[in-house]
């Protein structure tokens, strides 16, 4: 009887630990930068995720946030998806529009992003490097690519 | 010639076995436009600073291109004081030189440490006389 109880105990042990493997963790990528050469520039480029999953493969969804300028502001949305922990690969992908204003209108370009991200965790903190392709196929702004290479700075915490 | 002087400290530093650090940062762009081909633009920028000393006082050589051409080159020697310990605070003057002409700088900045061998590091830059700008952007370094 005894051996039965150890049994169950033991199991359901297990499924407490089960949380640990299994996260949910909410991640910003900062790039943040501000030089003033006769007039201010201010950039602060975020890509943050929401993933969960296990400790080596995570997916969720993602949401890119880039003021570069006062008038010029670029937005994503879409899904992510993470392979390993200590040294990741991480793909984001979804829907881009950039807002552009001028003369007090406001101009838009809407298309798709695709963003690959090479990096390593420290606990909270991590380096990535960050390769993104933006597309503007329609709206306002003259269609083109734009492609960045970047290095960002992580933080993220587990929900 | 500053890459030159850059190497000849590289070479110095590893004779004398001391723990120097190096810390940069660089981007690349690309503008591709599918009306007009000869709108497409692209650039690359770079900065990296060499800090002789891992802590405590020592000279430092930062450098900051901003991509364009070598007209946009700038580099500035110095001394500075880096703190001790996991979070660190930096403080430090030297000489500018470069296309912008010469010039007075000031380093401020702190950073953390990851571990032994990379930190994070947010030097903030001011240059005065030839050409003034202020400049604060995150650099990755690393120890050898």
């Amino acid at each position: 009887m005894k051996k039965i109880y150890s049994i169950v105990l033991l199991v359901l042990l297990s499924g407490f630990s089960l949380p640990a493997i299994a996260t949910m963790e909410l991640k910003s990528n900062l790039l943040p930068s501000y030089a003033a050469v006769g007039k201010n520039d201010f950039i602060l480029s975020s890509h943050n995720t929401l993933l969960f999953g296990f400790k080596e493969f995570k997916l969720g969804a993602y949401f890119g946030y880039e003021p570069m300028h006062s008038y010029l502001v670029d937005q994503s949305v879409g899904a992510a998806i993470r392979f390993g922990e200590s040294n990741f690969f991480e793909l984001q992908a979804g829907g881009f529009q950039r807002n552009f204003k001028q003369q007090g209108r406001t101009y838009k370009g809407t298309g798709f992003i695709v963003n690959a991200l090479y990096g390593k965790h420290w606990g909270r903190w991590s380096l990535s490097l960050l390769l993104t392709g933006k597309r503007i196929s329609s709206g306002d702004l003259d269609k083109r690519w734009i492609i960045d290479f970047l290095p960002y700075l992580g933080f993220r915490v587990a929900i | 010639m500053k890459l030159a002087f850059l190497l000849f400290v590289l070479l110095i530093q590893s004779a004398t076995g001391l723990a120097s650090t190096l810390e940069g940062f660089a981007g690349a762009n690309y503008t591709s436009y599918d009306a007009v081909s000869e709108a497409n633009e692209g650039g690359l920028s770079l900065r990296f600073k060499y800090n002789h000393s891992k802590d405590g006082p020592g000279y430092f050589f930062y450098n900051v291109w901003r991509g364009g051409g070598i007209a946009n080159y700038d580099a500035l020697l110095g001394y500075s004081y880096r703190s001790k310990g996991n979070l660190f605070f930096e403080i430090g003057a030297g000489a500018f030189y470069g296309p912008f002409g010469p010039g007075i700088g000031i380093v401020a900045g702190s950073g953390f440490w990851l571990g032994n061998d990379f930190y994070f590091s947010l030097p903030l830059i001011v240059r005065k006389m030839g050409l003034d700008y202020m400049t604060i952007s995150p650099m990755i370094g690393w120890n050898f």
